[in-house]
């Protein structure tokens, strides 16, 4: 048995010189566990996108009652409240089980952002033990936050509707500050072995510094849910099952590169000068 | 003290129902923690000593004892030695990292040390930019590296190696001896070296065992067998490949 080889010597010429290039160049030669994180993200996402799918349908057909005019408005959004809730109460254990699947892909995904070589199913591994029990905090929160917006929401629609701004100021808090500040939190436990609290305020810190730009990449993330208000039910299971499958591992990954450059200005440079610009070689 | 002991050695191949002898009463000790080199022209039985000794290959009679114990009580998975053969090559879906701790992996070592250890003997061969990357992007001299790295990390007690840099250019291999010398000499490693070019002999083995028809013609110190040939027929054969 013989391998293909290269003619010449892979040198340091060869390998990225910056995060973009970085970022073709793990799709192009890590594709292999690239495709895992894909099946990984998919599974780890799935009771989140069954029960949304299911919130979604209860929904769609609410909206399709009131404009038939085949119930009462009241009534049907009284249900939808309802089912919208309790969705809501089911997604705290469904993030639960997406955050031990980043908690395991964080680590697979600083690996790769660094060029490093792995044992995928190990790191996976080690990924949630060293670091689910400090990232089970916002698996919590958050989804217990989203909970009480909803139902903050259902409590504004029927008894102060002046009160629904404040319904898209919360959401909007979740979104923009609460959600990357755990996608943050992740990326750090991936890389650093600090306690609890320290982490908490260190990634909020970090969160402040780069709030627009972390904010861009959030829009980014987002915008494929877009799609969601055509209102077709077959629409929404390509949608969900298509983001995480795909556009999320992909969209990880450009966020990790990205964040790993915030990270050695901020604190590599001052505290881990060894890992600045670790899988980048500047000629 | 011999890490390798051969008695009274009796071997060969079926070859069209035919049974065709290699070895017939053949003897030889390989010193512990030096690098031994077996010389000898093409069929002599270098390779098929080897595959005996991993047991890839059946003996009729005769004792083969590795590290003081008779072959015959050891399964073949569980004799402490690494056989790298020239065709060996690399599984080309992995990395470098997965490909050199293959050996770890396949001995369950646990992963944090199997970490360690990939990333000093990285260090050692100078390829710790390569571990992320595939296989088909190295040039051959770098996948022999890996190749010889994958051999090494296991830290056997016996080390069999088969002409394994036969298909490179010169310069690589060179690199890649200096390389093994210099391991033998940090880890004390026992090798057995099969060649049929004595400069590759002269860079890095202490011992030499001259083969020729199944016979161990001479074996010692490679001062020793280089200044002193004992016969005509070991005088020829250093000729010969010196020559080439």
């Amino acid at each position: 048995m013989k391998n293909k080889h290269s003619s010449s010597d892979f040198t340091i010429n060869n390998l990225p010189h910056s995060r973009i290039q970085a970022f073709f160049d793990i799709l192009k030669t890590q594709w292999r566990k690239m495709l895992w994180n894909f099946l990984f993200f998919f599974l780890g996402a799935l009771p989140f996108i069954i029960v949304s799918i299911l919130n979604l349908r209860g929904i769609t057909y609410g909206f399709q009652s009131i404009s038939s005019g085949s119930a009462n408005e009241n009534e049907v959004y009284f249900n939808m409240f309802s089912v919208n809730n309790y969705s809501n109460l089911f997604n705290i254990g469904s993030f639960l089980v997406f955050t031990i699947v980043i908690s395991g892909l964080s680590r697979i995904y600083t690996k790769l952002c660094w060029q490093k070589g792995m044992l995928y199913f190990s790191d996976f591994g080690l990924g949630i033990k060293q670091n689910l029990l400090q990232n089970a905090f916002f698996s919590i929160i958050i989804p217990i936050m989203v909970f009480l917006v909803g139902m903050f929401h259902s409590f504004a629609h029927f008894n102060l509707n002046s009160l629904m701004p404040l319904v898209f100021v919360f959401y909007g808090i979740i979104i923009f500050v609460f959600l990357p500040w755990y996608f943050i939190f992740t990326s750090m436990s991936a890389i650093y072995e600090e306690k609890f609290i320290p982490k908490l305020r260190n990634s909020f810190s970090i969160l402040i510094r780069v709030f627009i730009p972390l904010g861009g990449f959030i829009i980014v993330l987002v915008l494929p849910f877009g799609l969601l208000f055509i209102g077709n039910f077959i629409v929404n299971i390509f949608t969900f099952a298509l983001f995480f499958l795909i556009y999320f591992p992909i969209w990880y990954l450009a966020y990790n590169l990205y964040i790993n450059k915030v990270f050695d200005k901020y604190i590599n440079q001052r505290f881990y000068p060894e890992i600045v610009n670790r899988g980048i070689w500047r000629i | 003290m011999a890490i390798v002991e051969i008695k009274n050695l009796k071997s060969g191949y079926i070859v069209n129902k035919e049974y065709v002898p290699v070895f017939n009463d053949f003897n030889l000790e390989i010193e512990e923690n030096k690098i031994t080199a077996i010389l000898g022209p093409n069929g002599c039985g270098k390779t098929t000593l080897l595959k005996i000794i991993a047991g890839l290959h059946f003996y009729e009679e005769g004792d083969v004892i590795l590290d003081n114990k008779s072959v015959e009580k050891i399964p073949i998975q569980k004799r402490d030695l690494s056989y790298i053969a020239q065709d060996i090559a690399l599984f080309p879906h992995w990395s470098v990292f997965e490909n050199i701790a293959y050996p770890l992996r396949s001995h369950k070592v646990k992963a944090a040390e199997i970490f360690k250890k990939v990333e000093d003997i990285a260090k050692e061969f100078e390829i710790e930019h390569l571990l992320s990357r595939n296989p088909s992007e190295l040039s051959l001299g770098q996948q022999q590296k890996v190749i010889l790295a994958r051999a090494i990390i296991r830290d056997a007690k016996l080390y069999l190696f088969d002409e394994p840099f036969s298909n490179i250019d010169e310069e690589n291999k060179q690199v890649l001896l200096g390389f093994l010398k210099k391991e033998k000499e940090k880890r004390n490693l026992s090798i057995i070296f099969v060649t049929h070019k004595l400069q590759d002999i002269f860079a890095i083995a202490d011992n030499l065992v001259v083969m020729n028809k199944g016979q161990n013609l001479q074996s010692g110190k490679l001062d020793e067998v280089l200044k002193h040939p004992n016969s005509f027929e070991t005088l020829e054969i250093l000729k010969e490949y010196h020559e080439e």
